[in-house]
C-alpha cells in the first residue's frame, strides 16, 4: 500500500540537511559567534573551534578570546574551553536550557599577538553621558601640573568673566550715550535769544518818550519785552530741564560703572576659591588618586550595566498576540508546567588565573534571558589562594524582582602593587616601587541608586615620584612619598549608575597637609596675587576707560547747559531792570496810569 | 498554466484513468487540508500522507482548492466546535497534558479553529471517501458511458481542444 520508492524520495532532502549541519554547523556556529560577538564587544572575539554534538544536545567551544576594546592589544577575557549540556526536552518549545557548563582556563588581561580592533563605523558620537562628565572632571582635577590647571590666564579667560562680558556689553551703550549728551549740551542755541535780548535793553537805553506818541512807543516796547521776557523763561526751562535728564542719566552711567565693578570683584572671589579648593592637599589628594579609582569604578559599572541589558530585565512572559479575523481562531492558553526562558544557563562551574597569578575557582548559577522566570538572581561565586594571595568573590545580580538588584563583594589580599600606577601631582607621576595590598569591595546597585565602598590597604609599601619639577611643592611632596610605609586609601560610592558619585578618604591626605602646608601657601598666595592682577588688567582697563569717556562728555555738557543758564540768567535781569525802568522812569514824565500795574494786570 | 494542467489531469482521473478509491482519498485528504488552517503541523503529516500513499493527487489538490473556498463559510462553526471542546472543564486534563507534551503543542491544538475544522474535516472523511468512490461509480456509468455515444463528443474527441486536454492530463 505504501510507496516505499517515494518514502526514499522523501527522506532525501531531510539526509541532505542532517549532512549539511553535520560538516557546517560547527563553522557556522563559530562564525555566528565572532560576528555577533564583535558586534556586542566592539573589538574582535574570536573562537578557536567549535564541536557540537547533535544525540548528546553538547557543543564545546575551545580558546574563546574577547578583545578588550579600550586596549586592541589585550584580551579583556580569554576562556580555554567552554562546554555546554542543554536539556532535550526544552528544545521542542524552542526553549534552549543548559543544564551543565564548564568553562575552564578563565583568564583576563591577557597580550595578543595581533591587535583586536575593528573599523570604527561613521556612526555619529553619542553626547557625553554623565559618566563621562564625571571622568572628565575627575581628570581635570588629577592636576598634571596644577600651575597649568591654576594658570591664571586660563582662570581669567574673558567668557568666564562675569564682568567682562558686563563691560563689554555696557561699552557700546554708554559710550553713545556719553557722546549723545556732548551733542545735546551743543545743540541749545541760547546765542539768538540772548542777543534779541541784549538789543531790546540797548533799544530801550537809547529811546526818548514824550507826551501820547511816548506814551504808546513805551506800551509797544512794554509789549515787545513781556514776550522777550516768556521767550528767555521759556529757553531756560528747557535748559534746566535737558539738565536734570543729563543728571539723571549720569547718575545711571556711574551705577553701571559701579556693578561693573562689583562683579569684578565677585570674579577675583570665585577665582580665588577655585584656588583655595583644587590647590590644597586635599585637591591633590583627588587628583593623585581619583582618575585612576574612577576609572576602576567605571569599568566595573560598565560590566554592571552589560550584565543587565545581556540578561533583558523583568520582562515577563510576552503577552499572547490578538486573534486576527483571518483565519486565525483564539489560542486557548492551558498551565504550562515548566518555567523556561528562552535561555537559561543553570550552573557553570568555571576555573581561571587572575593577571595576578591567583588561581580560582567558582561556579556561575543561573544566567538566564528572562529573569522574573528564572525566578533566581545570577550568582558568580569564586574563590581562590595561591602563596600568600587570595581570592573571593561573590557577584549577585537579580533582576527577577521589580528593582533590579546588583551587588558585588570581594576580598582580595596579599595583592603584588609593584608598578602600580596611583596618578600624578603637579606633573609628577607617582606609582608604587614595591609592596603589597589588599583591595576590598562592597558595592550595591538597588535601581539605578548605587552605594558602597572600595577600600584599599597597602603596607608595607614604597612608592616614587618621578620628579622632573624642582618647585617647593614637587620637592615636599617627593619628601612625603619617600617617607610613606603604609596607605589606606578609602572610597565611598554613592549617585546613580548614571551619574556616580565618590568621595576619596585617605591616610596619604594628613601626611600631606603637614608636610606641603606651607609650600601650597606660598604657592597659593602667589597665584592669588596672579589672578587678581590678570582680572584688573582685564577688566579694569575697559572700566577706566568708560569712566573717563562717561566723566568727561558728562562735564562738557554740564559746563556748557551751567554756561548757557547763566548766560539767560544775566539777560533775564537785565531785561526785567530795563523794563522796570521803563515802566517807573518813562511814564512818570508823561503823568498817565501807572504802567506798572497795568502790566501786572497783563 | 499549472491550475489548467491540474484540472485536466482531474478531470482524466474521474473519467477513465485512476481507480475510485485513489480518486475518493485523495479527494477526502485534500479536504483536510483546505478545511483547515494552512500553517499547522497536521498538513504537513497529511501531504506526506498523500506523496506515499495510492491516492490521486491532482484530487487532493482540486479537492484542498475547493474546501479552502468552503473553509471560510465554515469557520464560525469550526471556531465554535474548537472553542467549545477547549473550554470544557471535562477536558480540561487531556488538554492541560497534551499542552505539556513535547511535539503536540507544535499542532496548534490549542487552537480553537484548528482544532474544530480538524475534526471536522476528520468527521466528514469517511463519508466523503465513500460518498466519492459511488459517485464515481455511477458517473462513470451513466454520464460517461452515455455521454461518449453522442456525437457533439465525438467532434470534441477529434478537435483541437481535446488535444489540448489530452497534451495537459
Amino acid at each position: 500500500m505504501i510507496r516505499w520508492g517515494r518514502l526514499a524520495v522523501l527522506l532525501t532532502p531531510i539526509v541532505l540537511i542532517w549532512v549539511g549541519t553535520h560538516f557546517f554547523l560547527d563553522s557556522t556556529i563559530k562564525n555566528a559567534i565572532e560576528t555577533v560577538g564583535t558586534k556586542a564587544v566592539g573589538a574582535k572575539v574570536d573562537v578557536g573551534n567549535v564541536n557540537t554534538s547533535f544525540w548528546r544536545l553538547s557543543a564545546k567551544i575551545s580558546d574563546l578570546a574577547v578583545t578588550d576594546p579600550d586596549e586592541p592589544m589585550t584580551n579583556a577575557v580569554e576562556i580555554k574551553s567552554l562546554r555546554l549540556k542543554a536539556g532535550a526536552k526544552p528544545l521542542f518549545w524552542k526553549k534552549v536550557i543548559v543544564e551543565r557548563a564548564e568553562i575552564v582556563g578563565i583568564r583576563t588581561g591577557t597580550p595578543r599577538k595581533r591587535s583586536g580592533a575593528i573599523a570604527v563605523s561613521d556612526t555619529p558620537k553619542e553626547a557625553p553621558s554623565a559618566v563621562e562628565e564625571t571622568a572628565k572632571e575627575i581628570a581635570s582635577s588629577a592636576v598634571a601640573n596644577l600651575k597649568d590647571a591654576y594658570d591664571p590666564e586660563k582662570l581669567v579667560l574673558p567668557e568666564n568673566l562675569a564682568s567682562h562680558q558686563k563691560a563689554l556689553v555696557e561699552k557700546e551703550r554708554l559710550t553713545a550715550m556719553a557722546d549723545q549728551w556732548k551733542a545735546r549740551g551743543e545743540s541749545l542755541d541760547v546765542k539768538g535769544i540772548s542777543t534779541r535780548g541784549q538789543a531790546f535793553i540797548e533799544k530801550v537805553k537809547n529811546e526818548k518818550f514824550s507826551g501820547l506818541e511816548g506814551v504808546a512807543k513805551a506800551q509797544a516796547l512794554i509789549k515787545e519785552g513781556q514776550s522777550l521776557k516768556s521767550d528767555l523763561a521759556a529757553a531756560q526751562k528747557e535748559v534746566k530741564s535737558l539738565g536734570a535728564d543729563l543728571k539723571n542719566e549720569m547718575a545711571a552711567a556711574k551705577t553701571v560703572l559701579k556693578d561693573i565693578d562689583r562683579l569684578r570683584r565677585q570674579d577675583i572671589d570665585a577665582a580665588l576659591r577655585q584656588i583655595k579648593s583644587g590647590f590644597s592637599t586635599e585637591g591633590l589628594t583627588k587628583g593623585l588618586l581619583g582618575p585612576v579609582w574612577f576609572e576602576k569604578l567605571q569599568k566595573a559599572l560598565g560590566w554592571i550595566e552589560k550584565g543587565r541589558k545581556l540578561a533583558g530585565g523583568p520582562s515577563g512572559e510576552k503577552a499572547p498576540p490578538p486573534p486576527s479575523a483571518n483565519r486565525k481562531g483564539r489560542d486557548v492558553l492551558f498551565p504550562f508546567h515548566y518555567r523556561w526562558p528562552t535561555f537559561h544557563l543553570e550552573q557553570a562551574t568555571l576555573d581561571g588565573e587572575t593577571p595576578g597569578g591567583v588561581v580560582y575557582k567558582g561556579t556561575l548559577t543561573d544566567v538566564g534571558t528572562d529573569p522574573v522566570l528564572v525566578g533566581k538572581p545570577t550568582v558568580l561565586d569564586v574563590a581562590g589562594q595561591t602563596g600568600a594571595r587570595s581570592l573571593t568573590l561573590r557577584a549577585s545580580l537579580d533582576l527577577s524582582k521589580k528593582t533590579a538588584e546588583t551587588s558585588v563583594r570581594s576580598l582580595y589580599s596579599g595583592v603584588p602593587l609593584e608598578g602600580t600606577s596611583l596618578g600624578s601631582v603637579n606633573g609628577n607621576a607617582v606609582s608604587i616601587a614595591q609592596g603589597k595590598g589588599s583591595v576590598s569591595a562592597d558595592l550595591m546597585a538597588r535601581g539605578p541608586d548605587l552605594s558602597g565602598t572600595i577600600d584599599l590597604q597597602a603596607s608595607p609599601i614604597k612608592l616614587t615620584l618621578s620628579s622632573q619639577k624642582t618647585d617647593r611643592v614637587s620637592a615636599a611632596l617627593g619628601n612625603v612619598l619617600a617617607g610613606l610605609s603604609e596607605a589606606t586609601i578609602k572610597l565611598n560610592v554613592s549617585g546613580s549608575m548614571t551619574q556616580p558619585r565618590f568621595a576619596i578618604t585617605s591616610s596619604i591626605d594628613n601626611q600631606l597637609r603637614g608636610a606641603l602646608k606651607g609650600a601650597m601657601d606660598q604657592e597659593t598666595a602667589k597665584l592669588r596675587a596672579d589672578v587678581e592682577k590678570a582680572i584688573n588688567d582685564r577688566v579694569g582697563e575697559e572700566t577706566e576707560k568708560l569712566s573717563a569717556l562717561v566723566e568727561k562728555n558728562a562735564a562738557i555738557a554740564l559746563d556748557k547747559l551751567n554756561l548757557n543758564d547763566k548766560q539767560l540768567g544775566d539777560i533775564q535781569e537785565k531785561l526785567n531792570k530795563a523794563l522796570d525802568d521803563l515802566a517807573g522812569t518813562g511814564t512818570k514824565k508823561l503823568k498817565i496810569p501807572d504802567l506798572k500795574e497795568l502790566f501786572k494786570k497783563k | 498554466m499549472l491550475a489548467l494542467k491540474i484540472l485536466a489531469s482531474f478531470f482524466k482521473a474521474l473519467n477513465e484513468k485512476a481507480s475510485p478509491r485513489a480518486i475518493a482519498g485523495g479527494l477526502a485528504l485534500g479536504a483536510i487540508i483546505g478545511l483547515t488552517p494552512k500553517g499547522s503541523f497536521h498538513n504537513a503529516v497529511v501531504v506526506i500522507l498523500i506523496f506515499l500513499l495510492p491516492v490521486n493527487k491532482s484530487a487532493s489538490l482540486v479537492s484542498a482548492g475547493i474546501f479552502t473556498l468552503c473553509s471560510y463559510l465554515g469557520d464560525p462553526l469550526f471556531n465554535a466546535i474548537g472553542e467549545a471542546l477547549l473550554t470544557a472543564s471535562a477536558l480540561s486534563p487531556l488538554w492541560t497534558s497534551l499542552y505539556n507534551t513535547p511535539v503536540i503543542p507544535w499542532t496548534r491544538f490549542n487552537n480553537t479553529l484548528v482544532l474544530g475544522s480538524l475534526l471536522f474535516s476528520l468527521f466528514i472523511f469517511y463519508p466523503l471517501f465513500w460518498g466519492t468512490v459511488r459517485f464515481v461509480a455511477v458517473y462513470r456509468e451513466r454520464v460517461v458511458a452515455v455521454s461518449s455515444k453522442w456525437k457533439i463528443v465525438q467532434v470534441l474527441r477529434v478537435s483541437k481542444f481535446y488535444a489540448l486536454y489530452e497534451s495537459l492530463s
